[in-house]
């Protein structure tokens, strides 16, 4: 249930900087604008997710303990864990859309792995806690 | 993954083609009003405001009346994956109601021959590649260049009785005519900053939204900015005028003046839907068609996604909660 959470947490703050950035950058942000960044986010994280932040996770949560989680989670899962989806968003532009959509999905993706190293971080820290007591 | 990442662009961008409207309204000489809706070809009658369909089973984008109330236009055709080919005819409806091909189907997409022409029947189209052209084509057959250059994107163009061309660069409206003191042709610019920054994925795929474009008896520049809804008025000075602003549903496509000096307006609705609406002098001069009922999306499904957040988070919070307790339970 925790990992469903995180996800959907994580990519619905990715999506509110998204659309909190599209204030400034655009005159208008249509209801196609928005469905298409959505469904754009929501498809490249899960796929992230699924293949990269488990196991990133997994090993991290064995490599990195205590209060140092919440500096290195953030990193890795914004940086490290989100590398092959920045090389995509590179890769692809131009062709399928320009500079300004990228930089969005960029802000959306860094944004979605900083909350969701920031969420473990925050949840180990209750659980380890909650254990010493 | 990649294949996935992309397949996900291809399907949204296959969305947005198929959302790609017609602009086709045009009027004959008694005031009845012909528009395509990419299916086929309505005409309201200027007697009683009747809809009736006067060509069936075409895909249209363009509509062309000449002054003996001919309507010319076309039909577009994919044939399908396998082939991966495009077919087009071009047809005209006769004023004695006869339907004739005024081109045999053919391979590939319409070339040199255009919709948009003069009181004297030259064709006016635009050639778009790195080095765009705008081309020219006498009723005798005669091809000339009017303009070239390297343009950003040029939409669509508009040609008034006096042989005006009007079109949109980017955000920028241009005006090319024939210079009285030589053969050759002229392009001003008439506005600077017309359009409004939208994203790759608009209903434009491009970075400004002008779309639909025509002109009144006065020669003043209508267009229609199909992302923010509303048409604007290009005057003398170049000052863009919101003149009329749609709900969320429709949006506006394309125009065109009857002759009682009364605009309409060709949209189209978020399901692919197509109609013309009449907007009477009179709500054009009073302005009472900019204070329609807008909805900012935008800002709403921020609002939603905050909420999200926030209840994510408090959901989360009760789920660790939980645990402790059963922990403490445990240790207890």
């Amino acid at each position: 249930m925790l990992y469903v959470l995180s996800f959907l947490l994580s990519w619905l703050s990715g999506m509110l900087v998204i659309l909190v950035t599209a204030f400034s950058s655009y005159d208008q942000f249509s209801m196609i604008d928005i469905a298409s960044f959505a469904m754009l986010t929501f498809a490249g994280f899960l796929i992230s997710f699924l293949l990269i932040y488990l196991i990133a996770l997994k090993i991290a949560n064995k490599k990195i303990v205590g209060s140092k989680q919440f500096i290195y989670f953030p990193i890795i899962f914004s940086l490290v864990a989100n590398l092959p989806v920045y090389f995509l968003i590179w890769k692809n532009m131009g062709d399928l859309y320009g500079i300004s959509e990228a930089t969005l999905f960029t802000l959306g993706f860094l944004t979605c792995g900083f909350v969701f190293g920031l969420f473990w971080a925050w949840k180990n820290k209750i659980m380890a806690k909650t254990s010493g007591i | 993954m990649r294949n996935l990442f992309i397949s996900s662009f291809f399907f949204l961008i296959s969305f947005t083609a198929a959302a790609h409207p017609g602009i086709g309204i045009v009027k004959d000489s008694k005031g009845n009003i012909f528009f395509t809706d990419l299916a086929n070809v309505w005409k309201i009658s200027f007697l009683d405001g009747s809809k009736s369909k006067v060509v069936s089973n075409i895909h249209t984008h363009e509509l062309y009346i000449d002054e003996h109330d001919n309507l010319f236009g076309e039909h577009l055709w994919y044939n399908g994956e396998s082939q991966n080919t495009w077919g087009h005819y071009a047809w005209c409806l006769k004023n004695t109601g006869e339907l004739v091909k005024d081109i045999n189907p053919t391979e590939e997409f319409l070339s040199n021959y255009s919709f948009i022409r003069d009181s004297s029947g030259n064709m006016y189209w635009v050639e778009r590649f790195t080095t765009s052209r705008i081309m020219k084509k006498t009723k005798a057959g005669v091809i000339t260049k009017l303009v070239e250059g390297k343009f950003g994107f040029i939409g669509w163009l508009t040609c008034t009785k006096n042989s005006s061309l009007y079109f949109t660069e980017n955000n920028k409206l241009h005006r090319l005519f024939a210079d009285s003191k030589s053969d050759s042709y002229r392009m001003e610019t008439l506005a600077e900053n017309i359009g409004s920054k939208s994203t790759d994925f608009s209903m434009m795929g491009r970075n400004y939204d002008s779309y639909g474009i025509w002109t009144d008896a006065a020669d003043n520049v209508y267009l229609a900015m199909i992302d923010s809804k509303k048409v604007i008025r290009i005057g003398s000075d170049g000052k863009p005028q919101t003149i009329l602003a749609s709900n969320s549903m429709w949006t506006v496509c394309s125009g065109i003046f009857d002759n009682g000096g009364n605009m309409w307006v060709l949209e189209n609705s978020i399901s692919n839907q197509v109609r013309a609406r009449k907007i009477t002098k009179e709500d054009l001069v009073s302005n009472k068609t900019t204070s329609s009922f807008k909805t900012n999306p935008h800002l709403l499904i921020t609002i939603f996604t905050i909420a999200g957040i926030i209840l994510l988070f408090l959901a989360a919070k009760m789920i660790l909660n939980k645990r402790k307790q059963k922990l403490l339970h445990l240790a207890i």
